[in-house]
């Protein structure tokens, strides 16, 4: 046998096509990460597509998916790179190298995106067009490694981008994004995995307090609101001490909450109203493996999909459900399918 | 077109030892089929136990390289290997890593931590004898091997004496190693020694599917010529034996083994990250002492062993942060500190009959830290296991009984039956039954029960019921040997341990309900020697099913379990002509999945693969000097193959190896 005879390209021609992209992570050092892409129409699913139309593998622990324009950008966090692929014939269009531990992008202009990073220190600062990395933000806070600001995902107000810092950090940081410098920061519950913003210009933060046994720190995860302007906070909700509450998103309107705490929530961003609804029941009893581990809505018709990594060594699954969390369909993916992008037809 | 190539080559081959025949001035004697030892067919000790010897020329001829490969190439024991000189765990009879037990000496070395054993770090020059226990077998010498257990024993010789030798292999990635050895004494004491260097750079290349290049002038995907960077490894050592016999029948015996492996830990293959980045580097220093009393007294041989082991094992990654240099981001050091005791007692009083109490006391004392992560632990395990053997036997029916009970921790462990039986039926014609039945169970590792985060403290040990038959038939002569061996085996384990993630967001270990793994083990060994010719051929074929039975219904159930090939097999052929020796050398695995479901699809599947390898060489003696020297291809027909998923192996390459040997 010969690896040449594994070659089978494909080609796609999806422009036509509304659907979802489908990040599926594979497992850590096993270079088995892949892309599925679901048709709404159709209900169909095309997986590895990346691989289909290329001929190459995606990489190693795909992390993130955003698209900008007709190309999707994959970062691949075990593989310090981010794949560039059209997103209507799914071909490779380059690739940004040269990254330390890279996490989520950023886009700021055409010419300007922000990566953010589990090791390195820094945000890199990234020229898109030339694929290029032409800068980085310090975030260096003297502190040893153990203590250093991990960025995970970022979101624009106004001239600043906020950024999370989730492993072994309690921070949420304020970058101006026009000097490219840390300005402020706020000190939120441990390890703030996900945030949004609402249309009330308030950000909403999802922690999940560490885990038992952490050398960094074990305490409830909570739920918490703050004004942007003023920087004060002006709600908490706390959770059990051994959940572990995540993938906090927001509606189109930016005006209901849906996070994953086993099971799936729904919330109204709102400081009045604040009862938790239980949508989507997970399949799984708590203390079993799997379980829901990535959710994301349909901008056009909030239909809600959340992905199961199954057993972690076996193809994952993605439910789609409508707004009231009544299930139209699921199908199987790649290896723990966790990250969603929504594309629309062009017609 | 692969048969001409290896016509053509022999052919060549037969041409160049032609032109050297006149060379040589001393023919070294052939010498006569070497007396198989582990079979007079039936044997008390062996009832019902299905055991292989590795041969003894086989240990010579990979005397330079590390004891996962001499087991993927010279026996069913299928070898997970990240590479070459990186970590390779065995899968024996379908089973997970730790179920093939491994010791030393009687020590067991599979890690409390872990629970399995790295066979790159094992170099075949340091051991004098290597020994397969399958399947239920092993409960002679452990619990917890499921699959099966490997001993590795250092042999005490009086008889050749005072000899110096010196092994040089020189090969390609920047290959080389270093193999001294010598003993001295005479009747009342004696002084074995081993120095061992293996050292390889390990920078071959490979096309590099996991990287695309956009072509500026054509717009086409190109995948570049990489190299296995990140990838040399190194392991130097030295075995030292000592033995000493203040009365006739007494011997006192002192073993040390000292060494030292560091090597670089590949990133994966689509990594395009900084060249200083994301490096990986592991460490091990070890050192086993072990002193050892043994005697004979009229029926009675008692044995009293102390051992003391110490293991150092530090893992690293570090980036290169902006302006402040290489910053670990994982700095772990983990330490095992261990005291193995043993007495062991047999009697031999009654023709038929045998007794034997075996006692091991081991105490283990762990602790370890990361000093970025700011994690610290300690655990200590204390084992004591006993184990009774009674044998009986006749000419043609022999038989055991094992009895083991253990506790760790103080806790009692589930008791550990083995039931076997040989029976030669007609007593002219060399021809047995062999069948056994045991129980056996695996204690969880102190990761399994402690690990932060995902430790579970609640496992059980998992349990299996093994059934065993089989059936040898051997017939040695001075000028031949045929053995051919037939066996079929039944492993039922329950409580099956595995991590897998959990919600949590971290991985947890779990008891699955139940594995069941089956299949057959044959093996043909020929032997024959006419005028100066000497043939040798021994074929391996292993037939597995390792079938996950957690949960009816779900996709992965009756599925095979994940890099388990159904069909291996090798054949290891050697002719000797005079001094001139030719080896072929045949590997083969059929597919195997790498998801618990068995996706049969181009990226999560391992296609079978076929490995070729072949070495010629020639000896000859000056006075009291003997030199040899052999040349081996690896991977003869340059053909690209896959032990892990998507982890490139090197293609064609050569190891050239020159040995002087000193008698006086």
């Amino acid at each position: 046998m010969d690896d040449n005879l594994l070659w089978d390209q494909e080609s796609f021609n999806t422009s036509t096509y509304s659907g979802v992209f489908i990040g599926n992570e594979g497992n850590f050092m096993a270079d088995n990460a892949s892309l599925s892409f679901y048709d709404f129409d159709s209900s169909k699913v095309v997986n590895d597509i990346f691989y289909k139309a290329n001929g190459i593998r995606l990489g190693d622990v795909a992390q993130s998916i955003t698209i900008k324009d007709n190309l999707a950008y994959i970062v691949m966090n075990n593989s310090g790179k981010i794949q560039i692929m059209d997103i209507d014939s799914f071909t490779f269009k380059g690739k940004i190298t040269g990254l330390t531990s890279p996490r989520h992008i950023h886009f700021l202009s055409d010419e300007k995106a922000y990566v953010s990073d589990l090791y390195a220190q820094a945000i890199s600062i990234i020229n898109p067009e030339t694929k290029s990395v032409i800068g980085s933000i310090n975030l260096n806070n003297g502190n040893s490694q153990f203590l250093q600001h991990s960025s995970e995902k970022m979101i624009s107000w106004k001239k600043y981008v906020i950024v999370n810092c989730w492993s072994r950090d309690n921070k949420i940081l304020f970058i101006n994004s026009e000097t490219d410098q840390l300005i402020d920061s706020i000190t939120v519950v441990s390890q703030p995995n996900s945030m949004v913003i609402d249309n009330q210009d308030r950000l909403w933060i999802l922690s999940d307090g560490g885990f038992e046994g952490s050398s960094y720190d074990h305490v409830k995860g909570a739920l918490q609101c703050y004004d942007l302007s003023s920087k004060a906070q002006l709600f908490i909700k706390e959770f059990e001490l051994d959940e572990s509450p995540g993938d906090l998103i927001i509606n189109e309107n930016q005006d209901t909450l849906y996070f994953i705490n086993h099971d799936v929530y729904r919330i109204p961003a709102s400081l009045v109203d604040t009862t938790l609804e239980l949508l989507i029941k997970s399949p799984y009893t708590v203390g079993s493996s799997g379980g829901i581990n990535g959710i994301s809505i349909n901008p056009i018709n909030h239909e809600i999909f959340i992905s199961d990594a199954v057993d972690y060594s076996e193809k994952g699954k993605v439910y789609r459900y409508n707004q009231d969390g009544v299930l139209i369909d699921e199908f199987k993916t790649g290896i723990i399918p966790s990250s969603f992008a929504f594309k629309q037809s062009n017609e | 077109m692969r048969l001409n190539v290896i016509i053509i080559l022999i052919l060549i081959l037969a041409s160049t030892l032609d032109a050297q025949t006149t060379l040589s001035d001393t023919i070294i004697n052939i010498g006569p089929v070497q007396v198989d030892q582990n079979h007079k067919l039936v044997t008390p000790e062996k009832s019902g136990m299905q055991t292989t010897k590795v041969d003894s020329s086989v240990l010579a001829e990979n005397t330079g390289t590390d004891l996962g490969e001499l087991l993927n190439s010279n026996s069913p024991v299928f070898i997970k290997s990240n590479g070459r000189g990186a970590m390779s765990t065995a899968s024996f009879r379908g089973t997970a890593s730790s179920h093939t037990q491994v010791s030393w000496n009687g020590i067991n070395l599979n890690s409390p931590l872990l629970g399995m054993v790295d066979f790159s770090q094992l170099p075949v020059f340091a051991f004098d004898e290597i020994e397969i226990f399958h399947g239920g077998a092993s409960v002679e010498n452990s619990s917890g091997g499921l699959g099966g257990a490997i001993l590795l024993n250092q042999a005490s010789n009086w008889d050749t004496l005072n000899h110096f030798s010196y092994n040089q292999g020189i090969g390609s990635y920047s290959t080389h190693h270093e193999l001294i050895k010598w003993d001295i004494g005479n009747k009342k004491w004696n002084w074995q020694s081993k120095i061992f260097n293996i050292q390889s750079a390990n920078d071959y290349t490979f096309i590099n599917r996991a990287i695309g290049d956009l072509n500026p002038q054509t717009g086409q995907i190109e995948n570049p010529l990489d190299t296995n960077h990140n990838a040399q490894y190194g392991l130097k050592g030295t075995m030292q034996a000592f033995h000493f016999k203040p009365k006739k029948n007494q011997v006192i015996s002192l073993f040390q083994w000292n060494q030292i492996n560091d090597r670089l830990i590949p990133r994966a293959t689509s990594y395009e990250g900084p060249n200083n980045d994301n490096l990986n580097r592991q460490v091990l220093n070890d050192s086993k002492t072990q002193l050892k009393w043994k005697g004979h007294f009229n029926y009675n041989i008692i044995d009293v062993t102390t051992s003391f082991t110490n293991q150092n094992s530090s893992y690293f990654v570090k980036n290169n942060v902006n302006g402040l240099g290489e910053i670990p981001v994982i700095a772990s050091i983990i330490r095992q500190n261990s005291s193995f005791n043993r007495v062991t007692y047999e009697n031999q009083k009654w023709n038929n009959w045998r007794f034997k109490i075996d006692i091991k006391v081991d105490y283990h004392v762990l602790s370890g830290e990361d000093t970025v992560l700011k994690s610290t632990f300690k655990h200590n395990r204390y084992e004591i296991k006993p184990l009774a053997r009674i044998n009986y036997s006749t000419k043609q029916l022999s038989a055991q009984a094992l009895f083991r009970q253990e506790f760790i921790d103080n806790e009692r462990m589930p008791f550990l039956p083995f039931f076997g039986v040989d029976y030669q039926p007609l007593k002219k014609i060399p021809f047995k039954f062999t069948g056994n039945f045991s129980r056996n169970f695996r204690y969880p590792t102190i990761n399994d029960l402690y690990w932060s985060p995902g430790g579970n403290p609640n496992l059980l040990p998992e349990q299996g019921n093994t059934f065993e038959l089989g059936s040898t038939y051997l017939n040695q002569k001075e000028r031949y040997k045929v053995k051919i061996q037939l066996h079929y085996f039944y492993n039922d384990i329950k409580k099956w341990i595995l991590w897998a993630p959990s919600f949590r967001g971290y991985w947890e270990p779990q008891n699955l309900n139940k594995v069941v793994s089956k299949g057959l083990e044959t093996n043909a060994n020929l032997e024959c020697i006419k005028n100066n010719w000497k043939l040798q051929c021994n074929m391996v074929y292993g037939y597995t099913k390792a079938l996950n039975k957690h949960e009816k219904g779900s996709e992965t159930y009756n599925k095979q379990l994940v890099y388990i090939p159904v069909h291996s097999g090798n054949i290891n052929l050697r002719i000797t002509y005079k001094n001139y020796h030719l080896r072929y050398q045949h590997n083969s695995y059929s597919e195997r999945f790498t998801t618990s479901s068995n996706e049969i699809n181009q990226r999560d599947w391992l296609y079978p693969y076929f490995m070729n390898s072949m070495a010629f060489g020639l000896n000859c003696k000056w006075k009291n000097y003997k030199f040899q020297s052999n040349f081996q291809i690896n991977n003869l027909f340059n053909e690209t193959y896959h032990s892990i998923l998507y982890r490139p192996m090197p293609k064609q390459n050569y190891l050239l190896t020159l040995r002087i040997n000193y008698q006086k």
